[in-house]
């Protein structure tokens, strides 16, 4: 299992449009993966769960990946977390 | 297999499922809508009645807005019919939690969408 502290950098934080990205890439992968942020812990491809973490911008959640495509996935996520969820701000 | 039948007041369907679709990013088609014309009540029973017997042979979760109106109500004529459930109080996270929720397991859908339509309301500030 891998752990990771990330931090949201993107200026609407968590938001609808990134929370569907982050949960549709997270559902590519095999591993299981979850959110614990504020000691409330979701499954990151359920992506109304991680709406409703409400995560903003600066806040910092652990990611935990558990399952054989791990890396890969925690590669994945953080590129799109450092991407801004393509959005350039 | 599941279908998805939104039983509301004039343009709330239309709207919130415009609001789902710009949300993802992405068309929607699995919600099928019947906007409920108070003047016109037995259009919608009759639109409503056929649209169940079309699909009589799915399990179908019709979905509404207010619990105790009429749009409401006309739906509880199909209680005795396994294959339908039904919600009230309708919400945007409901229907982005019905549009993202991946299961084939009906009873466990609607659990999921009443906990995220409840989980929803926060005072939050």
């Amino acid at each position: 299992m891998i752990k990771k502290k990330l931090t949201i950098k993107n200026e609407l934080g968590l938001h609808a449009r990134a929370s569907s990205k982050f949960s549709d890439l997270s559902s590519k992968y095999s591993s299981k993966i979850s959110i614990n942020f504020n000691d409330e812990i979701v499954d990151a491809k359920n992506m109304m769960d991680v709406l409703l973490l409400s995560i903003g911008i600066g806040d910092s959640f652990e990611i935990s990946i558990s399952g054989s495509d791990e890396k890969d996935a925690l590669i994945s996520i953080e590129a799109l977390i450092n991407n801004l969820f393509g959005e350039g701000k | 297999m599941l279908k998805f039948l939104i039983l509301t007041h004039g343009e709330i369907g239309e709207t919130l499922i415009n609001c789902v679709q710009k949300n993802l990013n992405r068309e929607i088609s699995m919600f099928d809508i019947i906007s409920y014309d108070p003047n016109n009540i037995n259009i919608s029973v009759s639109l409503l009645d056929k649209y169940i017997k079309n699909n009589h042979e799915v399990n179908l979760i019709i979905l509404t807005d207010l619990y105790g109106s009429s749009s409401s109500n006309i739906v509880k004529a199909y209680s005795n019919h396994s294959n339908v459930f039904a919600i009230s109080g309708l919400n945007l996270p409901m229907l982005m939690k019905a549009a993202t929720f991946k299961t084939n397991d009906v009873q466990l859908m609607v659990d999921e969408i009443i906990k995220c339509g409840n989980k929803s309301i926060i005072n939050f500030i």
